[in-house]
């Protein structure tokens, strides 16, 4: 009895791939390493987290902000974060799709539009947002018109996320099994049909998923809006006011307003709040996509 | 029932029908156009972005000679001063240093989340990566404000330096960087690896005496992506750098890069200096295009398939 | 049908008959498994295994597939900790007269003794030198002088130095197939092992590799034990000296036969197995 309790723990033990020694040892290093990163990135969360959660109430979420953000709330900011937000995913989430639909059913793959695509993506995902930013401002608000206005930071936050949603559409496309498309052509369905009764409707999750990446990605940004939708944290009247977003008060606030760290924290704990509900949503249905 | 209604029009079963097939064809047509429109707009959008930087920064060609901006003595742009050196090397110091940080950490994390975690620790590590790659980085700058640049104050003032830049960069990149470098390492044939441990080989061996070699231009491209985040990244710099136009003498030196350039002098630069600011974004959109080309380069030869 | 029918309701005496039919050869065996289960999500993938080898025997394990040889074999150096990581493995597994299995010692260590070449050749898509360098680093080897010599001779042993010999830097995958198994047999050489286990090591190879790596194993049997898993019984008949035979039963693999190459292949004890080498099951 006892012997075979005691193969039964040798049988547990090796049971999966032991390391050697030289192994422990290294890993115990490595595990060094990776705790301190994350813990790192806990307390980054917790730190905040810390600081701002006590200033979040109802009235800071529906008050105007005082004395500069250093009382009041941040109503007419979270409105202006939610209008950038949409109009940059209502301009970009056609685009991209359509870019990505073109380059994946109409072009072939590695023909030389194709690589141009890859490559005019490749080079617009790759440079740094502060150029966006002097591009919207001298492009959308100068030369356009539109002045330091939401509209000019919605549209300069989509053709910031245009290249990142159509890279990530065309991958989720090029995953789509040949069948479907061999399937309906053979039925004598045309490309327009395919796309817009096969495609369409069974990547609905992953082009969701695809959205909310860029949501996050708009969401996250703050340079590209520094000259482009402004700094005013009057509540907007339309499209053509500016507005200030949430991740511009939280600057403005730490860099600018002496003793605005607190309610910067809040402002950090709500922007965090939300790239989270963001994320998650967005893990929520890349799992539905990928189950 | 059908065929007393067609009755006055004899034969309009074939022109009815001809027409569906009209609208049909002139549907898929309309949408073809419509799709080759928009995509030709978004590969022309890479153009119009790098012409209006141009335009921006053409006032300066015939009024100040490039050279200038490398010999002036000072950055003083009310006074015609024009010295660019200390943002350029600011500009490289903290993002080099971010880099040379965070590939060996990225390295490490990678490795363990492949040979030496269990798939269930890896899984859940790799989420948290992917939330952390794409934290709104003001986030990352307002904590390296309030908690990293006093304590490195409390090492030598002021705090706002290049190391502060150099350490809270990292801590951005190194998400993205990692994430990069285990996509490659997962890539790698299970063949491979079976038959590296089949020949007696440690875990360590395996990843750095078989997978490393292999995947070491997919490392290289990683860390390249992350110089190009680091290199454009603005917000984090302007909090934690102190933001000082002078060259750094010490890690504990404030610095200014040169996106906060841009940033903290755009609101109110003349013609001219506003011009110089441009021209400053434009060096660093040629940068960040030929890192964009060099990666993609290095991605389509590298010896084992590992396209992004 | 009639044959089928017969598969699944064994005769218990015929199954008491190959019971008696697995006699140890003169001599202590190199390696040695004694009821080994492998079970994956509720299953058994193999079930009640007992195999012996001799040293200098090269032993075939023949069978449909399917029937858990690949999974056998795999577990002897206990690479199924990586093949399939969820497997669950129990019984024990004897080498030299040690237990290897279970055991807290590194897998490592066991895998240099017990070397593996798989189905597909799988050399590293870098130089045929750090290929081999690669093997002698994982044997533990830090003598970097006494490398060229051992990497010399490891080749010449598969015939392949006096064609590689100016080559070395070349990438190994650029290599034949015939060529790239041969240099994975000879990577696994460099560990002198007591066994090497080969797991259909032709079946992705032409012909005529496939003979060069026949004489081979066959030339392998002067330095060590070899167990080969083949598909191929005309194969299993010109290189081995011992079958066993596996076959699948209630869904889990077991050795219905063992015995000497030529009796399994003439006159088999389990109808089984005479009915599998007389091609019945095609």
């Amino acid at each position: 009895m006892s012997e075979r309790r005691h193969l039964n723990r040798h049988h547990r033990r090796a049971g999966s791939d032991r390391m050697g020694r030289a192994d422990r040892l290294i890993y115990l290093c490595f595990l060094m390493v990776v705790s301190l990163v994350f813990l790192t990135y806990g307390k980054v969360i917790f730190d905040i987290a810390s600081q701002g959660i006590g200033q979040i109430n109802l009235s800071y979420l529906t008050d105007a902000p005082r004395q500069s953000g250093r009382a009041g709330g941040v109503f007419p900011i979270l409105v202006s974060t939610v209008l950038v937000l949409a109009i940059a995913v209502a301009v970009a989430l056609p685009t991209s799709l359509a870019i990505a639909l073109y380059v994946t059913e109409y072009l072939a793959q590695g023909s030389a539009l194709s690589s141009l695509f890859r490559s005019s993506m490749l080079i617009l995902a790759s440079v740094p947002s502060i150029a966006f930013g002097l591009f919207g401002s001298s492009f959308f608000a100068q030369f356009l018109g539109l002045g330091t206005s939401l509209l000019t930071g919605g549209l300069t936050l989509a053709v910031m996320i245009i290249p990142i949603c159509a890279f990530a559409f065309v991958e989720v496309f090029r995953l789509l099994p040949t069948g479907y498309r061999t399937g309906a052509y053979a039925l004598g369905a045309g490309k327009a049909r395919f796309i817009l009764c096969v495609m369409i409707p069974t990547c609905t999750a992953e082009i969701i998923t695809v959205v909310l990446l860029g949501t996050g990605r708009a969401l996250a940004e703050t340079a590209a809006l520094l000259f482009t939708s402004g700094y005013s944290d009057r509540m907007p009247e339309s499209l053509l006011d500016p507005g200030r977003v949430l991740s511009i008060h939280i600057y403005d606030l730490a860099m600018s307003i002496p003793g605005g760290d607190r309610m910067a924290a809040a402002s950090a704990v709500l922007l965090i709040g939300l790239f989270l509900l963001i994320s998650s949503v967005g893990l929520y249905f890349s799992k539905k996509a990928h189950p | 029932m059908n065929r007393e209604f067609s009755g006055p029009f004899p034969g309009a079963a074939g022109p009815r029908d001809r027409s569906v097939a009209r609208t049909a064809l002139s549907l898929e047509a309309l949408f073809h156009y419509v799709l080759a429109a928009t995509f030709a707009i978004g590969c022309a959008v890479v153009l119009v972005v790098g012409f209006v930087i141009l335009t921006g920064a053409l006032p300066v060609f015939g009024r100040i000679p490039v050279l200038q901006f490398l010999s002036d003595s000072d950055w003083h742009p009310t006074s015609g001063l024009y010295d660019l050196k200390p943002m350029l090397v600011g500009s490289l110091l903290t993002s080099v240093g971010a880099v040379g940080l965070a590939t060996p950490v990225s390295l490490i994390i990678a490795a363990s989340l492949n040979f030496f975690m269990s798939g269930l620790t890896a899984s859940l590590l790799r989420r948290l990566l992917f939330v952390m790659a794409a934290m709104p980085t003001v986030i990352f700058g307002f904590w390296g404000l309030t908690q990293v640049v006093p304590l490195i104050g409390k090492l030598q003032a002021p705090g706002l330096s290049l190391l502060s830049g150099i350490l809270i960069l990292a801590l951005m990149i190194i998400p993205t960087t990692t994430l990069l470098m285990d996509a490659a390492f997962a890539k790698l044939p299970k063949p491979l690896i079976h038959g590296a441990f089949a020949l007696g080989a440690t875990r360590k061996l395996t990843c750095f005496g078989m997978a490393l070699p292999i995947l070491r231009r997919a490392v290289l491209s990683a860390a390249l992506l992350g110089l190009g985040r680091a290199l454009g990244e603005t917000i984090v710099v302007v909090m934690v750098t102190g933001n000082r136009a002078e060259l750094p003498l010490s890690l504990f030196d404030p610095i200014r890069t040169l996106t906060a350039n841009v940033t903290l002098e755009m609101g109110y630069a003349d013609p001219l200096h506003g011009a110089t600011l441009f021209l400053s974004i434009l060096v660093l959109f040629v940068i960040a295009t030929g890192l964009a080309l060099l990666v993609h380069a290095l991605d389509r030869t590298g010896g084992v398939s590992v396209d992004v | 049908m009639n044959i089928i029918s017969r598969l699944s309701e064994p005769k218990p005496a015929a199954a008491g008959h190959t019971a008696q039919v697995v006699p140890c050869p003169a001599g202590p065996p190199v390696l040695e498994a004694r009821a080994i289960r492998v079970g994956l999500a509720g299953r058994d993938i193999i079930r009640d295994v007992n195999l012996s080898l001799q040293p200098n025997e090269i032993l075939a394990i023949i069978g449909p597939s399917g029937c858990g040889k690949s999974t056998f074999v795999s577990t002897l150096n206990r690479m199924i900790h990586h093949t399939l990581p969820t497997a669950k493995v129990e019984g024990e597994i004897w080498l030299n007269g040690g237990l290897v299995f279970p055991s807290s010692a590194s897998a490592a260590d066991l895998r240099c003794k017990v070397a593996m070449v798989f189905q597909r050749p799988n050399p590293f898509p870098f130089s045929i030198r750090m290929n081999m360098e690669f093997a002698l680093k994982a044997n533990g080897d830090r003598y970097r002088p006494g490398y060229a010599d051992k990497i010399e001779q490891a080749l010449r042993s598969v015939n392949l130095w006096d064609r590689l010999k100016d080559r070395m830097n070349d990438v190994a995958t650029r290599l034949s197939g015939g060529e790239q198994q041969r240099l994975c047999i000879a990577r696994a050489l460099l560990s002198d092992p007591d066994v090497i286990l080969f797991d259909e090591p032709c079946s992705a190879l032409d012909p005529v590799s496939c003979t060069a790596i026949e004489t081979l194993i066959q030339d392998l049997k002067q330095r060590c034990s070899v167990i080969i898993v083949t598909h191929n019984l005309a194969q299993a008949r010109r290189v081995s000296d011992r079958c066993a035979m596996f076959w699948l039963r209630d869904g889990s693999g077991e050795v219905i036969e063992t015995g000497p190459t030529d009796r399994i292949m003439t006159a088999p004890n389990h109808e089984i197995t005479r009915a599998y080498i007389n091609g019945e099951f095609c």
